[in-house]
């Protein structure tokens, strides 16, 4: 898959799962095991690249006497989601179409 | 290899990199671990789970490298590659031709003997260009969605034959990498358009120009035009200020249009249907016709042979150019005050009629 596409449908997964609530690392990378796969330094770019942007807030908890980050999404996240939605409409349309042809 | 181990050969492969970058990339790896060992991992097994750090050093620095890119100079060589200029020698074009939808068209007289058109590729924009005997003409057209790639591909193309299925997933890879790139830049979104098509003509050009949109505005001033120049769009204002040229028409359906300074050597025709018509300094040799099918005629200083002012629902005000005795008038209002009244036995003709407001109009030196 082209490299800017699977960026960017990574970034939008992310932000789906911090929209349902904040997360850490470990926990991103198993709740995108099944569907992505994802490695530790395929996620750790994305996450540097969506605090970039300010789609998502970072901040430290203390836990089991060690820190842990967590990321929490944004307004600027948010509307990511929603525009990625509103981008592929047009990416399915042509999907289903494709679809339909081979049938 | 246990979790601080593997922490300094990761520190080793990084070498090179910020202290404060090195930083994170350690925090990050060692939670990874530590949340590992945590949900029942030993430590070796959880070291074992992360990459080797070699791989790990090669991934980050290529999209850090990757991001700077996006961030900063891919942005702007997108940037650049989205904006074009075409230059030609003006000598070689006798006719300009610009069709566009909702893109404005803005006209100036530039330094050189060229003709440049400058204009941004927006999401969806789609620009043709042809070059015919002569004649250039840039077209511009506005695609959404799924129509998106077949219009880019007619472009490419400059057909419009029906789309193999090979074509068709061209067209769908070119979209997809398209909203790739919207979607991985930072925008996310569509990006900011900047609509307009700056088009710079010598200050005198042996050719003649025709512009049309659909809904946007139209602007040219100071060029001197050896041809005919005509304007036209359905939906938005038209302004046209120190413009010479062979005969103009400007023509709006639902927009303002404003004549400054300009003189047509035949005729200079300018007509709305539904707003007002401002003439300043409009002068032709042959017919001047300002038609609005409602809205006011404001004229000032205007000469020409046969003066026709019309509108069906406002004011004919303003000042003629010259001594009335130089007109045969005509002039009616079936609706309000009328100082011009008819007669004369001028050479020149003036016309004014309005059917719902009154006519003010008086000439001045």
């Amino acid at each position: 898959m082209d490299a800017q596409i699977k960026r960017g449908l990574i970034e939008a997964c992310i932000l789906k799962l911090l929209q349902r609530g904040d997360s850490y690392g470990y926990q991103l990378v198993r709740e995108t095991e099944e569907l992505l796969s994802l490695s530790e330094s395929t996620l750790y770019p994305v996450l540097r690249r969506l605090e970039a942007a300010g789609a998502l807030a970072v901040y430290t908890v203390e836990h089991n006497g060690r820190l842990r980050k967590y990321y929490a999404i944004t307004d600027v996240g948010r509307r990511r989601i929603s525009d990625f939605l509103v981008e592929w409409e047009s990416v399915m349309r042509v999907y289903d179409f494709i679809r339909r042809d081979e049938a | 290899m246990t979790r601080e181990e593997y922490l300094q050969a990761l520190r080793a492969a990084f070498t090179g990199m910020p202290e404060e970058d090195i930083e994170g990339v350690l925090a990050y790896y060692g939670e990874m671990i530590d949340d590992r060992m945590e949900a029942g991992m030993t430590e070796e097994a959880a070291v074992r789970a992360m990459e080797d750090p070699a791989v790990v050093a090669s991934r980050v620095r290529a999209e850090n490298g990757g991001e700077e890119k996006t961030d900063g100079e891919a942005k702007k060589s997108e940037a650049d590659s989205r904006r074009k200029e075409i230059r030609r020698p003006a000598a070689q074009v006798t006719q300009l031709h610009i069709q566009a939808e909702n893109i404005r068209v803005q006209l100036t007289a530039g330094e050189s003997d060229d003709i440049v058109l400058r204009y941004t590729i927006g999401e969806n924009d789609v620009f043709r260009l042809h070059e015919d005997e002569g004649v250039l003409t840039l077209e511009h057209q506005c695609v959404h969605g799924a129509n998106s790639f077949r219009a880019k591909r007619e472009a490419a193309d400059g057909t419009k034959q029906s789309l193999s299925l090979n074509e068709l997933l061209d067209g769908i890879g070119s979209l997809l990498s398209d909203l790739g790139r919207t979607i991985a830049g930072n925008g996310f979104g569509i990006a900011a358009q900047q609509s307009v098509i700056e088009v710079e003509l010598p200050r005198t050009y042996h050719g003649g120009v025709r512009v049309n949109t659909s809904n946007a505005r139209i602007s040219m001033s100071g060029v001197t035009c050896k041809k005919a120049v005509a304007l036209y769009t359905s939906n938005a204002r038209i302004q046209l200020e120190d413009v010479t040229a062979a005969s103009i028409g400007a023509k709006s359906s639902n927009g303002r249009i404003e004549v400054l300074n300009t003189y047509a050597r035949e005729d200079l025709q300018v007509s709305s249907s539904n707003a007002r018509i401002h003439a300043d300094g409009a002068a032709c040799g042959g017919l001047l016709s300002l038609t609005t099918s409602n809205g006011r005629v404001e004229i000032a200083s205007i000469s020409g042979a046969d003066i026709r002012l019309r509108t069906s629902n406002g004011a004919v005000s303003g000042t003629v150019k010259g001594e009335k005795s130089e007109y045969t008038v005509a002039s009616a209002t079936s609706n309000g005050s009328n100082n011009l009244g008819a007669g004369g036995e001028g050479e020149k003709k003036l016309q004014v009629v309005t059917s719902n407001g009154a006519i003010n109009v008086t000439f001045v030196p």
